[in-house]
């Protein structure tokens, strides 16, 4: 199922096993490199993590971050800071993750047109497995937006974003957290126990979240 | 009191010896909903072009570049309570840091008002 995906996503692209914080720097690094090329280009990268939380800087920020990451880490759930906005998700094997690194030369922030873009190839992703898709907002999952790839009604994959500048050259890492098989109540305990360790109390809601075998069970 | 805008979609309001730094309009409505600005240090040395501030919205992070090279003096503290004031008031209230001028020579390579327009009608 994650063979067959990763193949409608980006064919002959190989999925890379990535394991915590390495990995997640891993697509920072590669967006500082195209960049420092100074030429128009776009890669793809699909990768897998080991189990772990992801937050943002936002998060990592504040006062009872390292207390709560500490906290989070001796329940096995070791959280690491992205560079790309959003709120916490969760990386694990059964979690695809699927980044464009596109470099261009304009002088423009599209943020939305990539992120459209981005999300088109997603949901043609998952048409080819059989599933459909459309972007939206699901109220009660965890890092919600309106570029979420919902299936169902359920949220099944959520995007983030980081845009860097350098002299005339525009780089953007869209960057997709697909669900594929495993746990997603898990993964939102792990998240909600994190989160109010920091002070914030999100009311998430489990039945928000999907994945790919459970859409494509119900499919058939 | 003149302003300046960078390519990169900087405001530098300069006043006497200090600059002002903010992000503009067209880039605020770019990044949508402010959710979080990280600011730089007072004290830190910036140069022009490099890092100086994150901010992150709901669809995106996207740093912002020291439009000038100089000191930081102040940071506006307002934004840690109420980042949306990068949206709502993106070249007034929603500044981001001041700053010494280090060389004053940099502001040349800036637009003024009329020049940014031009240039943001042809993004």
């Amino acid at each position: 199922m994650l063979d067959a995906l990763a193949h409608a996503l980006a064919p002959n692209a190989p999925i890379a096993r990535g394991r915590g914080e390495a990995a997640i720097a891993e697509d920072e690094r590669r967006l500082n490199a195209l960049l420092g090329e100074g030429r128009a280009t776009e890669r793809v990268r699909l990768w897998t993590n080991s189990r772990c939380l992801v937050t943002t800087r936002r998060f990592a920020c504040m006062e009872s971050f390292a207390e709560a990451a500490a906290a989070s880490g001796a329940r096995g759930w070791p959280v690491f800071v992205r560079a790309s906005g959003g709120t916490t998700v969760v990386h694990r094997p059964g979690i695809l993750n699927f980044s464009v690194h596109d470099v261009g030369p304009t002088d423009a922030i599209d943020i939305t047109s990539r992120f459209e873009r981005f999300t088109r190839r997603l949901i043609a992703g998952f048409a080819a497995v059989g599933v459909a898709a459309e972007t939206g907002s699901v109220a009660g999952s965890y890092c919600d937006g309106r570029f979420n790839i919902v299936s169902g009604g359920q949220k099944i994959a959520g995007t983030a974003c980081l845009v860097r500048k350098r002299g005339g050259w525009l780089g953007v890492l869209a960057h997709a957290a697909i669900s594929i098989d495993g746990d997603p109540h898990a993964d939102l305990a792990a998240i909600t126990e994190f989160e109010r360790a920091l002070g914030l109390d999100i009311p998430y809601v489990p039945a928000s979240h999907t994945t790919l075998a459970a859409q494509i069970r119900m499919a058939r | 009191m003149t302003v300046y805008y960078s390519k990169e979609h900087e405001w530098v309001r300069v006043e006497g010896d200090t600059a002002t730094v903010g992000i503009t309009d067209y880039a605020q409505s770019q990044l949508g909903d402010v959710v979080f600005v990280e600011l730089p240090a007072v004290g830190k040395a910036l140069v022009q072009g490099k890092d100086a501030a994150v901010v992150e919205s709901v669809k995106a992070a996207s740093e912002v570049y020291a439009p000038i090279s100089g000191s930081v003096s102040e940071v506006n503290d307002a934004l840690e309570a109420d980042p949306s004031l990068v949206n709502s008031a993106a070249e007034t209230d929603g500044w981001f840091f001041r700053m010494s001028i280090g060389n004053a020579a940099e502001l040349s390579g800036l637009m003024d008002a009329d020049a940014y327009a031009a240039f943001c009608a042809d993004l």
